[in-house]
């Protein structure tokens, strides 16, 4: 990834032309959108039932599938089994075809086994309602559900990189370094949590210290490094200009991943104290890359973001998603170290980094990515074909994101005085008193799942088209 | 377009004027050749990781296992003990055996078993009577702090190493919970009594002999 900048047309040679790479995609690209974007649906409806578990107990009582313990699992797991790797898959087959300039290994094979690892989501999900959770953050499902999703992710990861393998453009773009790292990230932290927590069973403390480390990293490095690819294809090819600066991408690529891996474990309790401390430091240390490449992505984009928010959907998408990060790395330099730390541990407002990133800097990057695949690949347009729709996907998603981080962080700092202060009424201040706050959570993730269906809603229109056009206008 | 019910060929794709406007933008990003690079994101780095250094050390409890709470000053590490203390510590546990006739108070048993405990045998300036008393034994007719007894004792020649007879010696010697205080007893002083009275082997010494002994 050091090597100079080569001209293109003597490295595409015998590079396939864009539409047969786009024909390529369509299959499997298109089936992990639409399934992803269906589990963010779900996961954002078990989500809010959940939510309003917490003011209201009594909602649903009675049947042990949808109490608390295991809804909540069962939202989160499905948020980022079912939409945000397999949104993911999608987006790293696409960015490695059209970056690479190469048509996708085995299209139909690729297909298969993203049906796979929906069935192996699925039953997943069931296992968590039906009581079989594993219990470790992140890693709730069953054995029996986390050996096919791997398996199914073997696959999916080995055709992947098979793909990037053979791609006609020999130089790997920016996107495609975070592409890279985060399939081969993702099978490193996976097998060896899984392994160590349900094939080795280490003890006590250290499973929580295992648990932490492998949703830290999925959040940090693998969900994010995706983030950043998606932010890096976008916001040059909407601006139209090259990137900034090389040096400064692949300062902040390095460091991201020297660094990123570290950080999570800073509000561990009952482990020895180097623990949260390393971890606290690393969450002020991320802030330099995380700064370092937005900085580049501003610099790319500087003096045409208003016009480019104006013009292009995916651009504002993006653009809210960076801000996203910025605002959460610091948020986690500030509460993720020392007496911030100490403050809000055991509180919605530690508990709200995973919404705020899966659903968030990811999930925005994501849905505005999808925003510009999917019409591309169903009907051979820019822009999906309901305008409206995407204005209320784009703003239902962010009025959801605000209200769940204000909502989540309101309710946790409240719960922090409490927990700080001895003569303070935990249940009356720190339980009931939040019910406020987090049905402000509730209302966001409907907004969430309000944007979720306005995606589907307008990716099902542009099938239709497609239909329409492929079949001569006869339904 | 054809009325075939097929999706669209790459082909029949290419050939539709949408996909012509589509593809009219295939730029795909690049990298900007003018960049060069800068130094500021190590330099920031280098002043963050300054200050987590000062962290971790102030609240990593020295990355130690079993320190938990490194706000609190990190607890020094056990002093390494001085041999006096060590031998004491060995004594302890060896006296476990003695316990059951001198009894852990030290005071034995009054008429059965002689006290420890501000007896004269023990506290003899010299260890030297101490020391052949722990390892043959003593029997017959012997007066301690007063009283007469008149057991067995038996050897533990045999049993106890130099080093266990110098750390029980010491201990007895110099249990400040009995008001005991006299020298310690060195292994190499064991050494040169087992080897002086080798030829003993188990037999236990009397009072009147003992009593010979400087």
């Amino acid at each position: 990834m050091t090597a100079p900048q080569i001209s293109p047309p003597a490295a595409c040679a015998t590079a396939p032309s864009a539409v047969a790479v786009e024909a390529s995609c369509r299959l499997p690209v298109l089936f992990f959108a639409f399934s992803s974007a269906t589990w963010l649906l779900f996961g954002a409806v078990l989500a809010l039932l959940s939510s309003i578990q917490v003011y209201q107990p009594a909602f649903m009582e009675g049947c042990p599938w949808v109490t608390y313990g295991r809804l909540r699992p069962a939202a989160v797991n499905s948020l980022v089994y079912g939409f945000a790797l397999q949104a993911s898959f999608g987006l790293a087959l696409w960015l490695i075809a059209r970056l690479g300039r190469v048509e996708l290994t085995s299209p139909l094979g690729l297909f298969i086994a993203g049906k796979f690892w929906n069935l192996a989501v699925t039953v997943g999900v069931i296992g968590i309602l039906a009581g079989d959770a594993t219990g470790f953050d992140l890693l709730e499902f069953p054995l029996y559900a986390a050996l096919p999703l791997f398996a199914s992710y073997a696959c999916i990861g080995a055709w992947a990189l098979i793909t990037l393998k053979a791609r006609t453009e020999r130089t790997l773009y920016v996107s495609l370094w975070f592409v890279l790292a985060s399939l081969l990230w993702f099978p490193w932290i996976l097998s060896s949590a899984q392994g160590l927590l349900l094939g080795w069973r280490v003890p006590g403390v250290v499973q929580a210290i295992v648990a932490g480390w492998f949703g830290n990293n999925l959040l940090q490095v693998v969900l994010i490094g995706m983030a950043l690819a998606v932010m890096f294809y976008f916001v040059p090819k909407v601006v139209g200009r090259p990137l900034h600066s090389q040096s400064l991408a692949q300062n902040g690529f390095w460091l991201l991943l020297l660094i990123g891996g570290w950080t999570g474990l800073s509000q561990l309790s009952a482990v020895p104290a180097w623990i949260p401390a390393v971890s606290g430091a690393a969450n002020v240390l991320l802030v330099v890359p995380v700064i370092v490449l937005i900085y580049n992505l501003y610099r790319t984009a500087d003096g045409e973001i208003a016009e480019a928010w104006k013009r292009s959907g995916v651009f504002r998408f993006v653009t809210v998603a960076a801000f996203l990060l910025l605002l959460v790395t610091l948020r986690n330099a500030v509460f993720g170290i020392g007496s911030g730390a100490r403050y809000t541990q055991f509180t919605y407002f530690a508990g709200a980094r995973t919404d705020i990133m899966v659903l968030g800097v990811f999930g925005l990057s994501a849905l505005g990515a999808l925003h510009y695949i999917v019409p591309r690949l169903t009907v051979a347009q820019d822009e999906l074909p309901s305008d409206g729709l995407v204005d209320l996907a784009f703003w239902a998603s962010i009025v959801g994101l605000i209200s769940l981080a204000i909502g989540y962080s309101l309710a946790g700092l409240t719960q922090g005085a409490v927990g700080a202060t001895a003569d303070r009424n935990f249940l009356g201040e720190a339980v009931t008193g939040v019910a406020g706050h987090l049905k402000l959570v509730t209302f966001g993730y409907g907004a969430i799942g309000v944007g979720a269906l306005a995606f589907l809603v307008n990716f099902a229109l542009a099938l239709r088209r497609c239909c329409v056009a492929c079949c001569g206008g006869v339904r | 377009m054809s009325k075939k019910k097929q999706k669209p060929s790459p082909a029949a794709v290419a050939s539709s004027p949408q996909a012509k406007t589509a593809s009219a933008a295939e730029s795909e990003p690049s990298v900007s050749v003018a960049s060069t690079s800068s130094a500021w994101p190590f330099v920031a780095l280098g002043v963050l990781l300054f200050g987590c250094f000062l962290y971790v050390e102030n609240t990593g409890g020295a990355f130690r296992a079993d320190v938990f709470q490194g706000d609190y000053k990190t607890p020094p590490r056990a002093a390494a003990k001085s041999p006096e203390e060590q031998l004491l510590d060995r004594g302890r546990q060896v006296y476990a055996a003695c316990a059951a006739c001198h009894q852990p108070s030290g005071l034995g048993a009054p008429g059965q078993f002689p006290p420890l405990a501000g007896s004269e045998w023990v506290l003899h300036e010299n260890p030297n009577r101490v020391i052949r008393l722990v390892l043959d034994g003593v029997g017959g007719p012997m007066t301690v702090k007063g009283a007469a007894y008149s057991n067995v004792m038996v050897p533990w020649r045999d049993v106890l190493s130099d080093a266990d007879v110098a750390a029980v010696a010491s201990f007895i010697r110099n249990n400040a919970d009995w008001g005991n205080k006299a020298s310690f007893v060195t292994p190499t002083q064991v050494k040169a009594i087992r080897d002086e009275t080798k030829d003993r082997s188990g037999r236990p010494w009397t009072a009147d002999e003992l009593l010979k002994v400087p």
